[in-house]
């Protein structure tokens, strides 16, 4: 594969606690392309929040990188120390994008004044060059410039959100690590945040890594998709590729299981079961016990990301991989894509 | 509702309790059991003398005339005369109030600052041994009397190393010389013989600020804003300044309940010291009788309990810019 | 247990109905500010979350409020279990108005009209069991609180084996079987309504999916009626014959699901259902073209309290919208002068010697 961004191989994160471990992410390799938009999903728990974490360098102190190696542009990033990273690549690189902006911004300091110690930190601009830039920012996502010097508690819940947008963009990083950023708005607001950003990551170019739990937002806006469960990923790959043709059963039942408003009457994916505690080493597969498809195999071991069909930007960790096509063919028939039984709701085919 | 009518709504309500203390003192002591005038001058005294003080002194007109006199002598700084040394109250009892004053302030003031930055060095502490028992040493010394701990310190400092005079504030000589009560705080002899209760009241007040502040760096470190912090490359000492700012607000708070606490605490270790305050003035002048000092000195501490609530009001609200000037 | 209230029953009427209900929150805090408001009663200072909604619940139907947050359905919600008492406009169960009631009547409403909450890690008793969780409410109604209906409706909320369930504690309980459990226990005394305040919005989506079905089904085999508040349309389009969209306040439009899918009339719902991502990459959807957000609910304008935002407002927009038919005879109806001419209205029931209608 051509230098991508980012690339994660094998990747393991354990949380150790005094009495035991726990294993938040287990093997996981995905890879990230410049100006790319990617969407890493799954339910709360599965280790998507830990994964941008390590990415971060900002784990929690009783975790750890146990295993695997994170490359941007090609250098690891997963061994250095704190100096180090925030030397070559944090914030100036790679960027977050908090899930509660509310509580991300410091409710004591102004908005400038928390854009000039970002600053401060890692560049040395002058103070003049730093609000220029901030000012620019707030055009952009949508706010009013002459409020920089406010504090947080001044702003609305989806203004700040657009306000830590901006610090984000501060040092215009090439990846952005989006944490769940649309859960607590509405609908409707949600829609409009999500249309900034993707014109920010066009307009700008850098990469967008999307943290979330509804797929549905991934499929309409990313381009390439990672699916996690129990720290495991259970498939990856470009959203087109993952979308018409998923190998992992776990890809199968959750597309099936959100609902879809242009077909109000298709009934819903039930997923059995909760996915294990991950405590020792996880060498199964963490979706074995809600698996439909299961056989003894499958706890036998970890199961590796293999390619499908040969592509080697598909990958799926499921040994029956190349079976799911005849076994889970009820569940995949029925899917149209590009259509909608709702006059409401049209679209054009892309 | 601007920060200026804020403070000056807040003033008019320190005001308007003040007055209602001065009120309820002169009702309780006017109400106490027995009478007044044969309360002080003892059994003794002949029935037409304690009719002559009593006419005197206005006591034998309605209780709602006698109340006018005596907030309209407040107001005029008249709070009658010191039994014991017959000078007027107000004069006897401020120089005394400065005494206690330049000892405890300070004190406090110390205690809390090296207390704070002691209980946040343990709390960034995080899961270390320091910070689980680094709370022990100030707990210990915190937890003991006052009256003890001014007695050990005199013991170690004083009897023992013999480095420090073991009582009084200035010793005779310098009295003597002075020309005037405030000159008396600028000798070195006065340092010297201030060092130990200083000490004594510093030790015993940094516990609480210690504590709290512990406690509070643990938690302001744990909120997503300090998250941020860290991911977003802050330093160090810059990321510690934003957490203090937050996790000073609850020990602002316990600023005035201490120094209230202190002033009563203050009798024991005055007395230890023999420390002419405020302190030991009460102690006295119950021993004595001397009613009318007793009820200027409660006034006293009184007002100087409300005044520090409303110094309080004020600095927190220069501190955290999201408290907005609304009641309730 | 019969009471007077059933002896009083309608049965034609509907089992539950609100007519013109208002709820208004007093925002002032301090006692000036409250002897302010009395003496100047100002009606822009208060909030209110609910101004003047109508509605109806027929028996065994399942209807769905959605609306953003703020919109003020979750206080509609708390209103229709007498959690709130309205500040005007009634509130009616089986035909009988709710201002009448005598204590006993209460006691039968709280046994019939049952609520499932959105945050179902705080909804149950963390020191409770199952058991002791399911065996309140039989104890409150004075109803038999034998194992076996414990069980049974263990059973039914797909909590199986129940014997497995019964002894565990809260903490031991994922998140979908913390709701089970909630919902097990508005069961357990036979309700004739539920109400359910977002009960899967805190869920797993793989979770969400059984929850829903579940929910489907009690009403089915209850006979229950039910009343479901979400922000969420594709949820709610999920288990509901009949949807109300709420912003700020008013109902803006009420149609069968369908028809508000198919066929959303009110420039408000139609964003809202253009602003539902669609799960499929093939499809390319228009993006929401509304600004701005949900007005501020104490700073209300005159007229539509969309007009802001609204892509096709006119000038018209200034008198508030009635509630009124439109297209066909499915029962669809929307409060937009698109729809209407305001003017011939208000002419037309001042002629009729209507009461006068409600204008601002």
């Amino acid at each position: 594969m051509a230098d991508s961004l980012l690339e994660v191989t094998n990747l393991d994160v354990t949380y150790r606690t005094k009495r035991d471990s726990v294993q938040a992410v287990s093997n996981a390799s995905f890879s990230i392309e410049s100006n790319g938009y990617f969407g890493l999903v799954g339910e709360s728990g599965c280790g998507k929040s830990t994964l941008a974490r390590a990415v971060m360098n900002s784990l929690d102190t009783n975790g750890e990188i146990s295993g695997g190696e994170i490359r941007y542009r090609g250098d690891p990033i997963h061994n250095l120390s704190d100096r180090e990273y925030k030397n070559s690549v944090r914030w100036d690189e790679i960027a977050f994008i908090p899930q509660s902006a509310m509580n991300s911004l410091d409710p004591l300091t102004t908005v400038q004044n928390q854009a000039l110690e970002i600053a401060q930190a890692h560049k040395d601009w002058s103070n003049e060059k730093t609000l220029e830039k901030l000012r620019e920012l707030f055009d952009i996502v949508g706010l009013p410039q002459s409020r920089i010097a406010d504090y947080p508690h001044q702003f609305s819940g989806g203004m700040k959100q657009r306000a830590i947008i901006a610090l984000s963009l501060l040092l215009d990083p090439s990846l952005v690590i989006a944490d769940e950023p649309t859960t607590a708005l509405d609908v409707i607001m949600q829609d409009q945040l999500l249309k900034y950003l993707d014109e920010l990551r066009q307009e700008r170019d850098f990469s967008l890594l999307m943290i979330t739990h509804d797929i549905a937002v991934v499929f309409e806006l990313c381009d390439s998709i990672a699916v996690m469960h129990g720290g495991q990923i259970a498939e990856t790959g470009g959203i087109t590729d993952v979308f018409d043709e998923p190998r992992h059963p776990y890809s199968i039942l959750l597309q099936r299981a959100f609902p879809d408003v242009r077909f109000p009457d298709r009934s819903l994916e039930q997923i059995e079961g909760t996915p294990p505690p991950l405590s020792g080493s996880v060498d199964y597969c963490t979706f074995a016990d809600r698996c439909p498809w299961a056989e003894p195999d499958c706890r036998d071991g970890a199961p590796p990301l293999e390619p499908v069909g040969g592509d080697a930007s598909h990958l799926t960790s499921c040994i029956r991989s190349d079976e799911m096509e005849e076994l889970a063919a009820s569940h995949l028939e029925g899917r149209s894509t590009g259509e909608s039984s709702v006059q409401s709701i049209q679209g054009s085919e892309q | 509702m601007s920060s200026a009518e804020y403070i000056l709504r807040r003033a008019a309500i320190s005001v308007v309790l003040i007055l209602a203390v001065a009120t309820f003192l002169f009702f309780v002591f006017r109400l106490m059991p027995g009478d007044y005038v044969t309360f002080l001058l003892g059994e003794g005294a002949s029935p037409e003398t304690a009719e002559r003080l009593r006419q005197k002194w206005g006591l034998n007109e309605p209780l709602h005339v006698q109340y006018v006199q005596y907030m309209v002598n407040l107001f005029t700084g008249d709070a009658g005369s010191s039994k014991v040394t017959g000078q007027p109250v107000v004069q006897f009892v401020l120089p005394r109030l400065a005494n206690s004053l330049i000892l405890v302030l300070p004190a406090i003031l110390t205690a809390f600052v090296l207390g704070s930055l002691y209980g946040a060095v343990l709390g960034t502490q995080e899961d270390s041994l320091l910070e689980r028992y680094g709370i022990f040493p100030p707990t210990l010394i915190g937890t003991t009397p006052d009256f003890f701990i001014g007695i050990v310190v005199l013991f170690i400092f004083s009897a023992w190393l013999n480095l420090f005079p073991p009582s009084g504030m200035v010793s005779p000589g310098t009295r003597e010389l002075a020309t005037s009560h405030w000159d008396l705080y600028l000798t070195t002899d006065f340092l010297y013989h201030y060092t130990l209760p200083f000490l004594a009241v510093t030790l015993k007040y940094m516990y609480y600020p210690a504590l709290v502040m512990r406690g509070s760096v643990v938690e302001v470190s744990g909120q997503e804003f300090s998250v941020y912090h860290k991911m977003v490359g802050l330093g160090a000492l810059t990321r510690f300044k934003h957490i203090m700012q937050h996790a000073s607000l609850p020990v602002v708070t316990l600023l005035p309940a201490v120094t209230a606490t202190a002033i009563s605490g203050l009798v024991l270790i005055e007395v230890v010291f023999n420390w002419p305050g405020i302190g030991l003035l009460v102690y006295d002048s119950i021993l004595t009788r001397d009613m009318a000092v007793i009820q200027f000195v409660f006034l006293l501490i009184a007002i100087w309990i409300i005044l520090g609530n409303f110094i309080v009001d004020i600095v927190y609200t220069i501190i955290d810019p999201r408290i907005t000037y609304e009641e309730g | 247990m019969a009471t007077e209230l059933t002896e009083r029953e309608n049965e034609a009427a509907p089992v539950m109905e609100v007519r013109n209900v208002e709820k208004h929150f007093d925002p002032s805090s301090n006692v000036i500010e409250k002897l302010r408001a009395r003496l100047s009663p100002d009606s822009r200072s208060k909030i209110r979350a609910v101004d003047g909604v109508d509605l109806t619940l027929e028996k065994e139907q399942v209807q769905g409020v959605i609306g953003e947050s703020g919109c003020g359905k979750s206080t509609l919600l708390l209103t229709l279990i007498g959690e709130h008492l309205p500040s005007e406009g009634e509130l009616l169960y089986k035909g009988n108005p709710v201002s009448e009631f005598s204590k006993a009547d209460w006691k039968q409403f709280r046994r019939e009209v049952q609520i499932i909450f959105q945050d179902p890690f705080n909804a149950i008793n963390p020191h409770f069991t199952v058991r002791q969780t399911l065996k309140e409410p039989l104890r409150i109604h004075n109803i038999d609180q034998t194992e076996e209906r414990i069980r049974e409706v263990l059973e039914q909320v797909q909590l199986r084996p129940a014997e497995q369930y019964i002894d565990r504690h809260e903490s031991e309980l994922s998140g979908g079987e913390k709701q089970r459990v909630a919902i097990a226990r508005a069961l357990i005394v036979d309700p004739e309504v539920i109400l359910a305040d977002e009960p899967v919005s805190m869920l797993d989506v793989s979770t969400q999916a059984s929850v829903l079905e579940l929910l489907e089904d009690l009403t089915t085999e209850y006979g229950a009626s039910m009343m479901y508040v979400s922000h969420d349309l594709s949820t709610v389009s999920y288990v509901c014959d009949r949807v109300n969209v709420m912003y700020l306040g008013r109902l803006v439009e009420k149609a069968p699901t369908k028809e508000i899918i198919n066929n959303p009339k009110h420039p408000y719902t139609q964003a809202l259902i253009r602003a539902i991502p669609i799960p499929d990459p093939h499809f390319e959807r228009e993006w929401t073209q509304i600004k701005g957000a949900v007005g501020d609910a104490q700073d209300l304008p005159t007229g539509c309290r969309f007009k802001d935002r609204c892509p096709e407002r006119m000038d018209i927009c200034d008198e508030r919208p009635l509630l009124r038919p439109v297209d066909g005879d499915g029962g669809h109806e929307a409060a937009c002068h698109l729809y209407y001419d305001h003017e011939d209205v208000v002419a037309a029931s001042a002629t009729d010697g209507h009461a006068g209608v409600d204008a601002e």
